[in-house]
């Protein structure tokens, strides 16, 4: 005889209501919802002064657009909390963000003579200085390949090399920084629209925007784009206040940030920090457009490669040789 | 003599989960004051004649050259004029404090006495002599194959005479350091502002440090994570404390 099947489950208990004198009456309800609310409402009451709140909690970066988007109002508005922000960081009135637009009928390019470039590093240290890069954890847009001569193995480059005094007999010297492509990967993988190209040719990073994906350092054939781990720690004193909303104003952890051709300097009509400080003149830029640019001249009767040609990024940073 | 002892009356239950409140928020705010997140404001120390170097001695960092100069001139216009000096730099006119224009010249190439000799003529390998760039006449002034003579300030001339390739890129602006603005560019030097004339070749320079090795990763867990951790803990022990059920 089979035995008779065990229900599966117990037999349902009556549930037993508390006693109503125990149930939450109206008044306690209120009471202490009035109590919690007091606690919460307590945190606020404490001095603003101790409690950093960081900045992405404010109002004006919480209800912020893509620049790209934003009204020209919009930006007023933006510029303006930005520099009273930065003002009160750096304690520097000086500090201006200007949001200079792409002149019109220009493509900036670049040259660099790496037959002249002995890698003495004040390009990068220029740049550091000009694009306010951060100096704890070191933050460099451009790096100097070392390259042994009759070589042109960049994998068996290196950049922390050290000598007492350069050109090394045996190396040539190479620097790379964002060769802002015609052709963009890093702009092509951004999943936010975060980075861009402008219509002068420069790709350029909305540092709000960016979510910190890193998409674009790994879709960079050229290891140009940096990304901030940490918080960034700049020269007490030593802010460059000449900034531009999406050039040098100062970063913050989680963003990407590259070279932009000193965007805050090429716009008004000045060369970039790199170009000014090359002791040896190996650094030149110029307007793709004009035919009486350096640039033009010397693709026409330099020696000219590209880095990396081969993968199709049209690079608008020329090397060339005398 | 042991008696039993009255158990302690407790605070009332409104007082003690207010204790447990305002000991929570006090906790927080010291944690977050603890771990860097909050930062003292400059009225702060003002106040208190410290500056923020007392807590952030890392923090206040000796500017590198060029931040220095930054703060000085606001801009990295000519900062490298210091570092790069002139190799070699002859005040025009002061030829002539010496050598005096009635002086018979002899032209033939010799080995020059001091205050010469420091100066060794290294340019053109032997094949130059003094008399190939100055002239013999007026030593204040600069002399060209063609008899022409021409101020020091001209230089790039001189040099173009036998250096033509690398003289019409420097006036098309593809060799050498060009200054100013890009619809204005101006040459930085001339020519001998960077060559040695009498020793022309670049010699080696100084280099600035590299950058530093990437840092590991830190191994304890982010400071925020935590403390926003802590908040939600916070919020919902309150939360509980205020509306949880009672048995």
């Amino acid at each position: 005889m089979p035995e008779p099947r065990q229900p599966r489950c117990a037999e349902p208990q009556p549930i037993e209501l508390r006693p109503p004198q125990e149930r939450v009456s109206r008044r306690d309800f209120l009471r202490r919802t009035g109590q919690g609310t007091a606690a919460l409402a307590a945190l606020t009451l404490l001095p603003k002064d101790l409690l950093h709140v960081p900045q992405i909690f404010s109002k004006e970066d919480f209800c912020l657009h893509h620049f790209v988007e934003m009204s020209p109002a919009e930006v007023e508005q933006r510029v303006a909390y930005l520099e009273k922000l930065y003002r009160e960081r750096f304690h520097d009135d000086r500090i201006t963000i200007s949001t200079v637009p792409a002149p019109e009928g220009v493509l900036w390019a670049y040259a660099l003579n790496i037959g002249k470039c002995v890698g003495c590093r004040r390009c990068v240290k220029a740049c550091v200085g000009e694009n306010n890069q951060s100096r704890d954890p070191m933050m460099e847009w451009i790096r100097v390949l070392e390259i042994e001569k009759g070589s042109m193995e960049i994998e068996g480059s290196h950049h922390y090399y050290e000598h007492e005094k350069v050109p090394d007999p045996a190396y040539y010297y190479m620097p790379v920084q964002c060769q802002q492509c015609e052709n963009p990967p890093c702009v092509k993988v951004c999943p936010t629209h975060a980075t861009w190209q402008e219509k002068d040719g420069i790709v350029v990073v909305d540092y709000n925007w960016c979510i910190g994906c890193r998409f674009c350092l790994a879709a960079c054939p050229y290891f140009a784009r940096r990304f901030n781990w940490t918080t960034p720690t700049y020269h007490a004193g030593g802010i460059n206040p000449d900034m531009h909303y999406i050039g040098n104003r100062p970063r913050f952890k989680g963003t990407m940030e590259k070279c932009t051709f000193c965007i805050q300097r090429s716009r008004t009509g000045r060369y970039p920090a790199c170009v000014e400080s090359c002791p040896v003149g190996a650094r030149k830029f110029g307007n793709l457009l004009d035919p009486e640019s350096e640039i033009r001249k010397l693709i026409a009767t330099k020696r000219v490669f590209r880095l990396k040609e081969e993968l199709g990024t049209h690079p608008k940073f020329f090397y060339f040789i005398d | 003599m042991n008696l039993p002892r009255a158990p302690l009356p407790l605070p009332p239950r409104s007082a003690r989960r207010a204790r447990v409140v305002l000991h929570s928020t006090l906790c927080i705010s010291l944690l977050l004051l603890a771990g860097g997140q909050a930062h003292a404001t400059v009225a702060m120390a003002e106040k208190t004649g410290q500056g923020c170097v007392v807590c952030h001695p890392e923090d206040i960092r000796v500017p590198g050259p060029a931040g220095l100069y930054y703060q000085e001139n606001g801009t990295l216009d000519g900062w490298l004029e210091g570092d790069f000096q002139e190799p070699f730099r002859f005040e025009e006119g002061t030829c002539t404090d010496c050598h005096d224009e009635t002086w018979e010249v002899d032209p033939t190439p010799r080995k020059l006495e001091d205050p010469h000799d420091d100066k060794d003529l290294k340019h053109g390998k032997g094949a130059f002599w003094c008399l190939t760039c100055h002239s013999a006449n007026k030593r204040n002034v600069l002399q060209l194959f063609n008899g022409e003579q021409i101020p020091w300030g001209e230089a790039p001339r001189l040099c173009g005479q036998c250096h033509g390739p690398i003289y019409r890129d420097w006036q098309n602006r593809l060799h050498g350091r060009w200054v100013g603005t890009l619809s204005e560019p101006k040459p930085a030097r001339i020519c001998t502002g960077c060559h040695n004339p009498h020793d022309p070749q670049f010699k080696l320079v100084p280099l600035e440090p590299a950058e530093d090795y990437p840092a590991a990763p830190p191994a304890a867990p982010d400071l925020p994570f935590v403390v926003a951790l802590g908040v939600f803990a916070f919020v919902g022990l309150a939360a509980y404390a205020a509306f949880g059920r009672r048995d």
